[in-house]
């Protein structure tokens, strides 16, 4: 096993890109050593019972009656060893010497651990939590407790500017970089980070969506990430931090994202440290992006989406509905009935969410005509189709039906309440007229936008009732905490549900997240878990336009193989 | 060569950080919960004997303790042992439990079918029992973790301060204790001193809990404070397994969450989770009225063994 292990790592590192350290990391001849010395830490009061090494690197520059700049490393021991990914101490003699660099005090710190008390226990291992937790305790930790002693100690002062001041970390250790900074901005201009675990290893994937709606704080943030990163339970490495660095250039960071072809390794970030280090104290180079003018496509529809001679036609009446479970609401819905229904024969269910949007014949989806179709052809089973609007609070409806008041809360709220109300009040009022079948099997439910976070939503919670979803365009995005789907996905036991995704490229980017990269972890972490899923990624804007054609082939595929023995 | 690999190995084990549990390791595909036994009340105090029989109680039966044996039959195993929330066996052989309502803390011969109080006026939830015979109880009014020797009978509060204190398990070195929070968002974890102390408690483990929505918008989704983390065991590998409202959540021996495990449609809710089977193989589930149970690719732990190293080594 370990063996194989090995061989599938070396082979993985044969294969990328040959990142190795540059000539700012060799030792050179005539340029002055400064000193690193190695020191324990085990009373820790952040983290009771912990042990932990740090090392602390003095520059042969240094003058304590001019305050020097910090940078302050996670994972301390593998960026000071002098033969190590990133070789921080020869880096800094290089730039010092050359005068690239200010005269800069280096802090390594590994993470503790509660070593066993008695012979045979093994240590708690405290890196996951000190470093993968989103709060102030380790950066207060590093700043309130160890520094004060460090620079007491070796007699160090630093200069006031949390622009002079930065940390840098891999992995977990880029992330708990973000995290000090993010927290105690105070204290922390600066945040290098390699191979960030922006991931749900506990709770990190709220950064995209915290950045996003917190006022802009004073920090500049280097991210380093290879396209062969990780895709594991946590999460999926490259898109989370494609994630943080769309966030951080929709909020105006100074921010710059070095993308490579390595894995999950030091070492990319390792070789182009010195330029980091040159860049995250003075940023020479930094503006921010024009954003460039996007292509969008236009789809047009197909014959499945076109009234056809001789296909009989189903029929749809609208009715008003007022919820017990959303109080205080009232609503419209539309029942479509194909023309093959037969009450003695229950009838499979759809369930369309802001349901005004589907029914018009010259509209983008025109859902009636293509159930007509398909159903006269048998590419899908006889189904009676509810297009339900959002509730809304007052006596009449808005011009704008999108603008129901009750909308965002029902649609976008993690949780079982909506499908409650689908479950519970309105699909038994409709059984009150059709026979509809109860089985999961023969539900699907369908939504744009809200509306298709809405539906996967409903089946998350219940896949007893639905096992079928369709969502165009879906807001898997932080307007009420969508974002965390692709986080709960990758460690929830696999759902019995199908899931058509479609997303466009030129979707939003907005406070509430970035769409094309939000539906590209939905189906990243679909497809990590194994579920039955397919995503269509076209380059559509916010709009039904892609959705609305694609929906034919949307149903075919979702109802294949219906009916039969599963 | 081999130290030079293995050497290699080490190295990049410790850049990679700590060994991941994704549920791929856990679940079996196609596998998925089946009914173990039902008509009960309020089912609890799941738990294995070394030879992987399972048993649980029926706490508002009249009847006693009932058995599943690994072939899967449910008998009634000791008639008379009622009320019991919380059981373990001991290293002695002995079944130490939890009578919540009588508010005792019993041990019970299970051969002479013999009950024997050991403490009075306590409010013990669940418990567990180390190789040494130390035995912690939580009791959950009092926000407090008991310690009771069972070699010298002496007990004295080892904990204070848990929201509701619930669930308790041991790691597989039975070095660490871990407690969940049946109000709270943490288990929390201590060392076991040599004397039997617990010390350095950490909210080491974060429960995922459900939503809980809000007209108001905030920049965050708000979550319950809880997720009513409640009974827990612990695998051969040092996964930490504790039933909530969600379903059995696990986390890795670092504390990080690795996978939800929902229970089946249409329970009332989940008292606890534990391990049994001939190898140790099915994760048990006690329902209210029913039992399920689901075969697993990992094994449970039997703590009256003693301290185990993991992971366990590869045959």
């Amino acid at each position: 096993m370990r063996t194989t292990l090995f061989l599938f790592l070396t082979c993985g590192l044969l294969a990328a890109a040959d990142y190795r350290p540059g000539p700012d990391a060799q030792r050179r001849d005539g340029v002055p050593r400064g000193k690193v010395i190695l020191g324990a830490w085990n009373d820790c009061k952040a983290f009771p019972g912990t042990t932990r090494s740090y090392w602390v690197y003095i520059p042969a520059q240094y003058d304590p009656k001019r305050p020097a700049n910090l940078m302050v490393f996670q994972d301390g021991g593998g960026f000071v060893r002098e033969n190590g990914h990133t070789r921080v101490p020869t880096v800094f003699d290089n730039l010092i010497h050359r005068k690239e660099l200010p005269v800069t005090i280096g802090l390594f710190v590994n993470p503790g651990s509660v070593p066993g008390a008695e012979p045979g226990n093994q240590p708690r291992r405290n890196r996951a939590f000190e470093y993968d937790t989103v709060s102030a305790d380790n950066a207060n930790f590093i700043i309130d407790e160890l520094w004060p002693v460090v620079a007491k100690e070796h007699n160090l002062v630093i200069a006031k500017d949390p622009r002079t001041r930065a940390i840098c970390g891999n992995s977990s250790g880029g992330i708990a970089a973000f995290t000090a900074a993010w927290h105690r901005p105070d204290f922390f201009g600066g945040v290098i980070s390699h191979i960030g675990s922006f991931t749900n290893i506990r709770g990190g994937y709220v950064y995209p969506a915290l950045i996003r709606k917190t006022k802009k704080k004073n920090l500049r943030v280097l991210l380093q990430e290879g396209r062969r990163d990780l895709d594991n339970l946590h999460g999926h490495w490259p898109l989370s931090n494609a994630e943080v660095s769309a966030a951080l250039k929709y909020k105006g960071y100074e921010h710059k994202m070095v993308w490579g072809d390595d894995g999950h390794s030091g070492r990319h970030g390792g070789s182009i440290f010195p330029e980091s280090a040159k860049w995250i104290f003075t940023a020479p180079d930094f503006k921010n992006e024009e954003k460039a003018k996007p292509k969008i496509a236009e789809y047009k529809h197909k014959k499945d989406s076109e009234r056809q001679e001789g296909v009989p036609r189903g029929k749809v009446t609208t009715h008003i509905f007022e919820s017990q479970i959303f109080k205080g609401t009232r609503r419209e819905y539309s029942v479509y009935v194909p023309a093959q229904y037969r009450p003695e024969q229950a009838a499979c269910v759809m369930v369309f969410q802001d349901g005004h949007a589907y029914l018009k014949e010259d509209g983008d989806v025109r859902v009636p005509i293509v159930f007509d179709n398909l159903i006269h052809k048998g590419e899908m089973p006889v189904t009676i189709g509810i297009f339900v609007n959002p509730g809304h609070r007052g006596d009449a409806f808005p011009e704008n039906r999108w603008r129901a008041n009750n909308r965002s809360y029902e649609y976008d709220s993690l949780g079982d309440e909506y499908a409650r109300f689908l479950l519970e009040e309105l699909l038994p009022a409709v059984s009150e007229k059709y026979n509809l079948s109860y089985k999961a099997a023969d539900r699907a439910i369908c939504g744009a936008s809200s509306g298709g976070i809405c539906a996967f939503t409903a089946a998350w919670e219940r896949p007893d009732a639905f096992s079928k979803v369709y969502s165009m365009i879906g807001s898997f995005t932080n307007i009420r905490g969508g974002h965390v789907y692709p986080s709960w996905i990758r460690k929830t036991a696999k759902k019995p549900v199908k899931v058509f995704l479609q997303g466009g490229r030129n979707d939003l980017d907005n406070d509430h997240g970035h769409w094309p990269l939000a539906n590209e972890q939905m189906a990243a972490a679909l497809n990590f878990m194994g579920w039955d899923h397919k995503f269509v990624y076209g380059d559509g804007k916010h709009n039904l336009q892609h959705g609305g054609v694609l929906l034919p082939d949307a149903l075919r595929w979702l109802w294949a193989g219906h009916g039969e023995k599963e | 060569m081999k130290r030079i690999i293995l050497t290699s190995w080490i190295a990049l084990a410790g850049m990679l950080g700590a060994q991941d549990m994704p549920l791929s390791q856990v679940l079996i595909p196609g596998e998925d919960w089946r009914l173990a036994s039902f008509r009960h009340e309020f089912t609890d105090a799941p738990t294995a004997d070394a030879k992987g029989n399972f048993y649980f109680s029926d706490l508002r039966s009249e009847q006693g303790l009932y058995q599943i044996i690994p072939q899967g039959k449910v008998v009634l195993y000791l008639k008379g042992m009622t009320g019991i929330s919380g059981m373990k066996f001991g290293p002695d052989g002995k079944i130490y439990a939890c009578r919540a309502r009588t508010r005792e803390l019993v041990s019970i011969d299970p051969v002479a079918n013999k009950l024997t109080v050991l403490a009075k006026d306590v409010r013990p939830n669940d418990l567990v029992v180390t190789h040494k015979g130390y035995l912690y109880f939580t009791e959950t009014p009092k926000k407090q973790v008991t310690f009771y020797n069972t070699k010298t009978g002496k007990m004295k509060p080892a904990d204070v301060g848990i929201t509701a204190p619930n669930g308790i398990c041991l790691s597989p070195d039975q070095g660490t204790l871990v407690v969940s929070d049946f109000r709270g968002k943490h288990c929390w974890a201590f060392r076991i001193e040599p004397d039997g102390t617990l010390a350095h408690k950490q909210p080491y483990m974060t429960m995922r809990r459900k939503p809980k929505p809000s007209q108001e918008r905030t920049i965050l989704p708000e979550f319950q404070p809880s997720c009513r983390g409640d009974g827990m065991i612990t695998d051969a590998y040092g996964r930490y397994y504790v039933a909530t409202e969600l379903g059995v959540q696990y986390f890795d021996p670092t504390g990080r969450i690795s996978g939800v495990i929902p229970g089946p449609p249409g329970i009332k809710g989940i008292t606890s989770v534990a391990f049994g089977g001939l190898n140790m193989e099915y994760l048990y589930i006690t329902c209210f009225d029913k039992v399920y149970r689901m075969k697993t690719r990992t094994r449970g732990i039997v703590y009256q063994n003693g301290p185990q190293a993991y992971p366990p080594k590869k045959k």
